[in-house]
């Protein structure tokens, strides 16, 4: 099966989520800013990559982790997959999309904003996952419930 | 050898059909003629809430796979979509991407908006205007764009 967390640009809670998957980011605690920053790709994607799914690993059951930055078009995009899939007999279970975006609160704007958008990437990095770790515990119950549904 | 092609455009109005049979009709059609078709197919698929629209029932196509992708105005974000996609599934396609954005003219996107206010009758007197027009246009200008079809012709 293939996973897609997706958030705007696929730059912070997107990925968070993913590395929670895998277990990159602890379950039973909250991390540390500094294992929230040291996570593969966070913070990382620029505009020019929104759109494109890139890998982020397996799971323990052979599930394929990806991230993608939708850029506000959700709806149209989820929409162009489905179609493809159609198109091309994909049977429609084979995919779940994972909205991470709906999780983040302020802070992970301000902070994606500083960073992607006006190039303030320390301070931006750090306010994203200050923002991550406040929120952290949504996004461990969204990761639990969709691990749940794919096994 | 390109087995697919694809129409991409802002949104799904007569555009892409009126281009569609403008370009791959085999007789040189009069205006009218032009309208009347792709105004009938738009009828057909102008309910459908896809975003790939595969286009099927079009007798003039040679063998081709026609498609329509109403991708809206973030195009790159779209298409890069579309391609990865394919990656991700191992779909193996060869395939040509037509920009129809070019000939969205201001008309269209009145023709649009007069549409989703409620005024169909405006928004289609607002279509054919903007059809006529780039009838008159690929007639005079002669343009064919570069696809396999008109290789074989």
């Amino acid at each position: 099966m293939i996973v897609i967390y997706h958030c705007y640009g696929a730059a912070h809670s997107s990925v968070l989520s993913a590395a929670i998957h895998l277990g990159y980011l602890p379950e039973d605690r909250i991390p540390k800013i500094e294992e929230i920053l040291k996570i593969q790709y966070f913070d990382r994607s620029s505009t020019g990559e929104i759109g494109i799914p890139f890998y982020y690993g397996s799971d323990s059951s052979g599930n394929m982790i990806y991230c993608q930055g939708m850029g506000g078009l959700d709806g149209v995009i989820k929409q162009l997959l489905k179609d493809v899939m159609g198109e091309y007999n994909i049977p429609e279970e084979s995919v779940i999309t994972v909205n991470s975006l709906k999780k983040v609160n302020i802070l992970v704007r301000i902070g994606g904003f500083l960073s992607r958008k006006l190039g303030l990437i320390f301070p931006g990095r750090l306010i994203a996952a200050f923002g991550l770790k406040l929120g952290y515990r949504r996004f461990l119950k969204t990761v639990s419930t969709v691990k749940m549904n794919i096994s | 050898m390109i087995e697919i092609i694809i129409f991409h455009c802002n949104s799904l109005n007569i555009l892409p059909f009126f281009y569609l049979v403008l370009v791959f009709s085999k007789n040189e059609l009069s205006f009218q003629e032009v309208y009347k078709e792709a105004l009938k197919m738009y009828m057909k698929y102008c309910r459908e809430k896809k975003v790939l629209i595969s286009i099927r029932d079009f007798i003039e196509n040679p063998g081709l796979k026609l498609y329509f992708l109403i991708r809206g105005r973030k195009k790159r974000i779209v298409l890069q979509a579309f391609k990865y996609y394919l990656r991700l599934f191992n779909i193996r396609e060869d395939y040509q991407l037509i920009d129809l954005s070019l000939y969205e003219n201001s008309y269209f996107l009145l023709a649009d908006i007069m549409a989703k206010a409620g005024l169909k009758q405006f928004s289609l007197f607002l279509a054919e205007r903007a059809c006529s027009k780039l009838y008159e246009y690929y007639r005079e200008k002669e343009e064919r764009p570069e696809i396999p079809f008109f290789k074989n012709r």
